[in-house]
């Protein structure tokens, strides 16, 4: 097996670790936050509707709180994307470290 | 010791260094942490709240301290919006901050029409910009290093 060779083995048994490290559970975590966002919201959408039907709130209100919470999911939504961009970054930048280091590591 | 490495190598070489090139070259998918983003968020968060509790008092005296609060919300947006790669935060703001839209500016546009606001308004209205708060601020601590927003936004 060339030096070469054995670089490419080293690159990518790195890249599972960094992959693992980075990454982790993402894919089942985001899955666990977007239902319980939706179970909070349910929750969230219950109760003023009986604040809507015991007077404590107006139509009006209720269709401000509404509207306000369409906004704030898109917040979220930016959220989950700006955390998911901040994990390829990371990810990224170990893969340059790696494939620097493990050069460093078999060819020198 | 150059002359083994470009023998073992070969061609694969020149695709390695074009790789890292790339690599390199990109510019960063998102924007990097900035404390003083994350003080903005924090701070403004505090404030919009506490004057979000003086919406059961007329509009008219808080009138003033709405305006200057807006002001330091658009220069926090600005500040955001400024820094390289970082659309994502920046749309966060612009969401929160519209006159237009349904968060802050539906709230101040409601309690300038009606004079003052119901307390379960109030209270229910709050939680709302509160988590829009937290929410950008989880996004900046991210930056900074993997946090777990989630569990608190639950």
């Amino acid at each position: 097996m060339s030096k070469f060779d054995d670089y490419v083995q080293a690159i990518r048994e790195g890249v599972k670790v960094l992959a693992k490290d980075t990454f982790g559970d993402f894919l089942k975590e985001a899955d666990v936050d977007a239902k319980a966002y939706l179970e909070k919201i349910k929750v969230r959408l219950n109760e003023w509707t009986i604040e809507l039907a015991e007077n404590k709130i107006s139509q009006d209100d209720f269709k401000d709180l509404v509207e306000a919470q369409k906004d704030l999911a898109a917040i979220h939504a930016l959220t989950q994307a700006g955390v998911a961009l901040v994990k390829c970054e990371r990810f990224r930048s170990g893969l340059i470290e790696l494939v620097i280091n493990k050069a460093f590591e078999v060819f020198l | 010791m150059i002359r083994n490495i470009r023998d073992n190598m070969h061609g694969h070489y020149f695709f390695a260094c074009l790789f890292l090139l790339i690599l390199a070259a990109c510019t960063p998918l998102i924007g990097p942490y900035s404390p003083t983003a994350y003080q903005n968020a924090t701070s403004l968060k505090a404030e919009t709240l506490a004057l979000m509790d003086k919406a059961t008092q007329p509009y008219a005296e808080n009138e003033q301290k709405i305006d200057d609060l807006n002001i330091r919300i658009n220069a926090a947006y600005e500040y955001v919006n400024g820094m390289p790669s970082n659309s994502i935060s920046a749309k966060q703001w612009e969401i929160l901050k519209n006159q237009e839209g349904n968060l802050l500016g539906k709230f101040f546009s409601r309690w300038k029409e009606k004079g003052v606001l119901s307390e379960t308004f109030v209270k229910e209205f709050k939680k709302l910009i509160s988590e829009a708060f937290d929410e950008i601020i989880c996004l900046e601590a991210n930056k900074e290093s993997a946090v777990d927003c989630g569990k608190k936004n639950k």
